[in-house]
């Protein structure tokens, strides 16, 4: 992986002291930081400077933060981390479609605020490096459906599969990756970034519970393959889209 | 609802069953007066022996007599009449004795003036002993009819009348009377229902409306018709509705105003804790911080549980509660899922999730170890069970349990201010908006088991 040497953030939040704490905590964390309290005052900033990625609020003032994100995503392939006072399913649902990055419900956890922005960045840094097939987010292999930007995954009857974050990036990171061995290492180093628990799992056992999830019989698995001391390989045909 | 007449018709209940009640009674009075009339009329249609007395009477004895007599005789075969030139022989012998003016029977009467009558009994029957001539105040009752009666007139001949007896009366059920009763009967119990109905009807409508009552729903406009006492219950029960409804969304806008405020320096202090050097006391803060998190959480989860629904959906099952399982295994607890690899049904899968996991978590709160099982249950439906090994619920407190801001016994004596008693209220809101059910259980030898008992069809897709 490769790490961008100071990476220039623009934090568009209409509370100061929040604005504040969040570019102190940011720059203690190595990045550079900038604030603007709305819609134009971003456009002053943007207009001024280049950025790597910004954090914006839902709520402000004047033009909400759904509507700079459409304006964004538009104009722009700046990298986007929304934050909203509201945590439901469906305000996440409609900030990644409006082209957010990836999101976040106040009141959040700086250093999962942190996990994001370097996944983020770390993404978009991939898909430069893979030129084109960046911005793939629908996958379709043996019936089931995976959509990258709403994370959700359906089995070949139509069934929602829950899977948590962790399962998810593992899954997306091997979908994104068909008929390619990926050592346990590699793996790790792919979805690392993700908020990561206290008691963060093996990839072995992280695979496991994939597995249960999707596999007919899970202990002769047809989609995800163990290569004897190799890794992971994913064998289903996926179609992208 | 308006109909032409509904101007003429009584408004109030009391005149309605009044209007009912005397219709009713005019119409039964009306069927048994008009029943009556009938029998008075076929009995008007008779011939009057007293005036065929006096007609036979006022003929000149001999051949005229006798020729009227044989008409007689023969237009009227309901009476067998005789002429006879003597006097018969069971007066001649004084076993029969004449009426007084006063106690001839109905179809006698006014003869006695001019004739002298004469009660020989049934053919054959016993005649009386002692009949004289003279009218005596003696023999009790009134003197049967149905028998033959001798009637001496001035010129010394006898009139035999013998009435022949009646003929037997048609079957009771079939009687005229009968039939005017039962049809009397009918008509105003039929007029009763029809009543009923008008009156009870906009009452079962209200009543159905105030136990749909639903105060996150849209209201149904209620039927504004019927009695006026139900019409201004109805008006009274739209306005109280819309008064709670304004007392609810009041509530809870407030509710939602204060969590969602609450979170900006919520998110301020998350932040500022970054920069607490102690760690033990950054520790400490940030329990508080997700303490009044979840409790903020909690409040605005119970507030919109329900309101705007979620679409049911196809979900894995297991799948989903797997998810929930393993994160707490993560966490280093000792919870276990117990159950199919695959078990698909149609439900709102954040609502369900969110059961679920607050049941897990109370599971956790109070014990050191959870079980979720799952199965299929009868006709398409589904059973989660979630089971820990904590002191259980009291039988008395479990109902009062599932009402939002209640804590258990065990909740207040531990020293945990997390939550303000919402999680099994979301829990039993989101339950009940899947129609399905809760029910506690103990776990032996200590615990408690919630089951929840959800209904449905199979969805197509089973193991996949």
């Amino acid at each position: 992986m490769t790490m961008i040497a100071s990476p220039h953030i623009l934090v568009v939040e209409d509370d100061r002291e929040i604005s504040a704490l969040v570019a102190r905590y940011l720059k203690a964390n190595d990045f550079r930081v900038s604030v603007a309290a709305d819609g134009k005052e971003m456009d002053k900033r943007l207009a001024d400077g280049r950025f790597d990625l910004i954090v914006l609020d839902l709520m402000l003032p004047g033009e909400d933060g759904l509507a700079i994100c459409r304006r964004l995503r538009r104009d722009t392939r700046i990298p986007i981390v929304m934050l909203t006072a509201k945590g439901d399913e469906l305000d996440r649902i409609i900030g990644l479609e409006m082209g957010a990055d990836d999101y976040l419900a106040k009141p959040f956890n700086p250093r999962e605020l942190l996990a994001r922005i370097r996944a983020v960045l770390r993404r978009v840094v991939e898909a430069a490096d893979t030129s084109g097939e960046g911005t793939v987010r629908q996958f379709a292999f043996a019936g089931f459906r995976l959509d990258a930007l709403a994370r959700r995954l359906t089995s070949p009857g139509g069934a929602e599969i829950a899977l948590t974050g962790a399962e998810f990036d593992l899954l997306l990171v091997l979908v994104e990756r068909p008929g390619r061995v990926l050592s346990r290492d590699r793996l790790l180093d792919l979805t690392q970034g993700r908020a990561a628990g206290p008691f963060e799992r093996s990839i072995d056992i992280l695979i496991s519970r994939i597995r249960r999830k999707m596999e007919a019989d899970p202990h002769h698995p047809e989609m995800i393959k163990t290569v004897r001391s190799g890794g992971y390989m994913f064998t289903a045909e996926v179609e992208t889209s | 609802m308006t109909n032409p007449f509904g101007r003429l018709l009584p408004r109030r209940i009391a005149t309605q069953t009044a209007a009912v009640v005397v219709s009713s009674v005019v119409l039964i009075q009306l069927a048994i007066v008009a029943n009556h009339g009938l029998e008075e009329d076929r009995r008007r249609g008779l011939v009057h022996p007293g005036t065929l007395v006096r007609m036979i009477a006022a003929t000149a004895p001999g051949a005229d007599r006798l020729r009227l007599v044989a008409n007689t005789a023969r237009a009227i075969p309901e009476i067998e009449l005789e002429l006879l030139h003597d006097t018969p022989p069971a007066i001649r012998r004084g076993d029969a004795r004449p009426f007084g003016p006063r106690r001839l029977p109905p179809p006698l009467e006014g003869i006695a003036e001019t004739a002298t009558v004469v009660m020989l009994g049934r053919p054959g029957a016993a005649v009386p002993p002692g009949g004289s001539r003279e009218p005596s105040p003696g023999p009790p009752g009134p003197p049967p009819m149905g028998g033959r009666i001798a009637v001496g007139l001035d010129d010394g001949d006898w009139i035999l009348f013998t009435d022949r007896p009646p003929p037997p009366p048609p079957l009771f059920f079939l009687g005229p009377w009968t039939l005017s009763i039962v049809f009397a009967g009918l008509s105003s119990a039929l007029l009763g229902l029809w009543a009923a109905r008008g009156l009870v009807g906009p009452l079962r409508a209200l009543a159905v409306a105030a136990r749909d009552f639903d105060i996150e729903g849209e209201a149904k406009p209620l039927p504004q018709r019927g009695p006026e006492e139900v019409r201004v219950a109805a008006a009274a029960f739209e306005a109280m509705r819309l008064r709670i409804r304004t007392l609810v969304d009041d509530r809870t806008r407030m509710l939602a105003a204060m969590g969602h405020d609450l979170r900006t320096p919520i998110t301020r202090l998350r932040l500022r804790s970054e920069f607490v050097a102690d760690e033990a006391m950054r520790g400490e803060i940030l329990r508080d911080l997700t303490g009044m998190t979840d409790m903020i959480e909690g409040a605005l989860t119970y507030l919109a549980e329900g309101r705007h629904k979620e679409v049911p959906g196809l979900v894995d099952l297991s799948a989903t509660i797997q998810t929930i399982c393993d994160g707490w295994s993560d966490l280093g607890r000792d919870v276990t899922y117990d159950g199919p690899n695959h078990l698909v049904r149609r439900v709102r899968r954040v609502s369900l999730e969110r059961a679920v996991a607050n049941l897990v978590d109370n599971a956790l709160k109070y014990g050191t170890r959870a079980v979720v099982r799952l199965h299929g249950g009868a006709g398409g439906g589904t059973v989660i069970e979630v089971e820990d090994d904590g002191p259980g619920i009291d039988e008395a407190q479990r109902a009062a349990m599932l009402k939002p801001f209640v804590r258990g016994d065990a909740a207040r004596n531990m020293d945990d201010h997390r939550g303000f008693g919402l999680g099994l209220a979301i829990v039993d809101a989101a339950i009940t908006g899947h129609g399905g059910r809760i029910d506690f259980g103990v776990v032996e030898p200590h615990g408690l088991r919630v089951t929840i008992t959800l209904p449905g069809e199979p969805s197509g897709d089973g193991a996949s």
